[in-house]
């Protein structure tokens, strides 16, 4: 991730987004790191500014970080629990929509940098793969 | 199948208790609209696979293991298999070694509506939350607070400057 921020931070916006935690000690799945560091549910949002900090600080990470509220709403209108990537175009639709979870989310960097390859060199966004028409909505 | 049981069980109870009560009056009204579905559904299965063994399970799924490290892992894998195989990683570290292997299989096998609710999808787990979001799709908007609480940063005004990555994600 930091190295796709470096290389690309020039061309586009990195964030990371703190959400709830996927293994939290005291969670319905403790199993993962949580029960280990004794990292239980955020009860309150500078809990969750706390174990934020402590990832940045272990992991030694320079992207910005962005901290969802306690209602989890941002998580929720990406559905982004436990892990996700997404790219945003800037005409606000999205390029990558990665699966959820560990799963999806090296694939979903792997496109999300070779769209980004694409952008340096051309300076134009890729177009979209699929014609934006097809929303669910429609169907 | 649990249909089918309860079906069997309110026979043999009527049939012991008394004569004239056979058929199809006395049946609790709940397995006489379940019966003939359930019937329809558990044939449909048998006659459409034969009732997989583990071991067969196992082997089936290891075959997809390449580089024969005894663990599948997230490129060694497409599709559907992908989520079946997501299901079965417990601690969800997107490798899938033998022993959660042999656990899922396991679980299925002796809960087997799992099966047939993962199979029906959204109606299953996900039936509350919103439609996942696909490419293509207008991104959410959002305003969240930085770590250090001194800005705000709203989706809508990135993204008109330059395209933006979001990493969700958390400690654990």
């Amino acid at each position: 991730m930091e190295r796709m921020y470096n290389k690309f931070k020039d061309v586009a916006d990195f964030r990371m987004i703190y959400i709830r935690e996927a293994h939290a000690a005291d969670g319905p799945r403790p199993m993962g790191t949580g029960k280990s560091l004794g990292i239980t549910e955020h009860k309150n949002y500078a809990d969750r500014c706390q174990t934020a900090e402590m990832l940045i600080n272990d992991r030694s990470l320079t992207m910005p970080m962005l901290i969802d509220d306690m209602e989890n709403t941002t998580n929720q209108a990406y559905q982004a629990h436990p892990d996700r990537v997404f790219l945003v175009r800037t005409d606000g639709r999205l390029a990558v929509a990665a699966e959820r979870g560990p799963w999806g989310f090296a694939p979903g960097l792997k496109a999300a940098e070779q769209w980004l390859e694409a952008f340096k060199k051309t300076g134009e966004e890729p177009a979209l793969a699929r014609p934006a028409e097809q929303t669910p909505s429609d169907r | 199948m649990k249909h089918l049981i309860i079906l069997v069980v309110c026979a043999g109870l009527l049939g012991h208790s008394t004569h004239e009560s056979l058929g199809q009056d006395s049946e609790p009204p709940e397995s006489k609209q379940a019966s003939p579905e359930s019937k329809k559904r558990n044939r449909g299965k048998r006659s459409g696979r034969a009732a997989p063994n583990p071991q067969q399970m196992l082997k089936r799924i290891f075959e997809n293991d390449r580089n024969g490290d005894g663990k599948i892992t997230r490129d060694e894998v497409s599709g559907r298999m992908t989520m079946f195989l997501e299901r079965m990683d417990s601690n969800q570290d997107g490798i899938l070694t033998k022993e959660e292997a042999q656990t899922g299989i396991a679980a299925r096998m002796q809960n087997p509506n799992r099966r047939e609710k993962s199979a029906r999808g959204k109606q299953g787990r996900n039936r509350n939350q919103p439609a996942g979001l696909k490419v293509g799709e207008a991104a959410p908007n959002f305003r969240l607070k930085s770590l250090d609480g001194k800005s705000e940063t709203e989706l809508a005004a990135l993204r008109a400057e330059k395209p933006v990555i979001l990493f969700f994600g958390s400690y654990t």
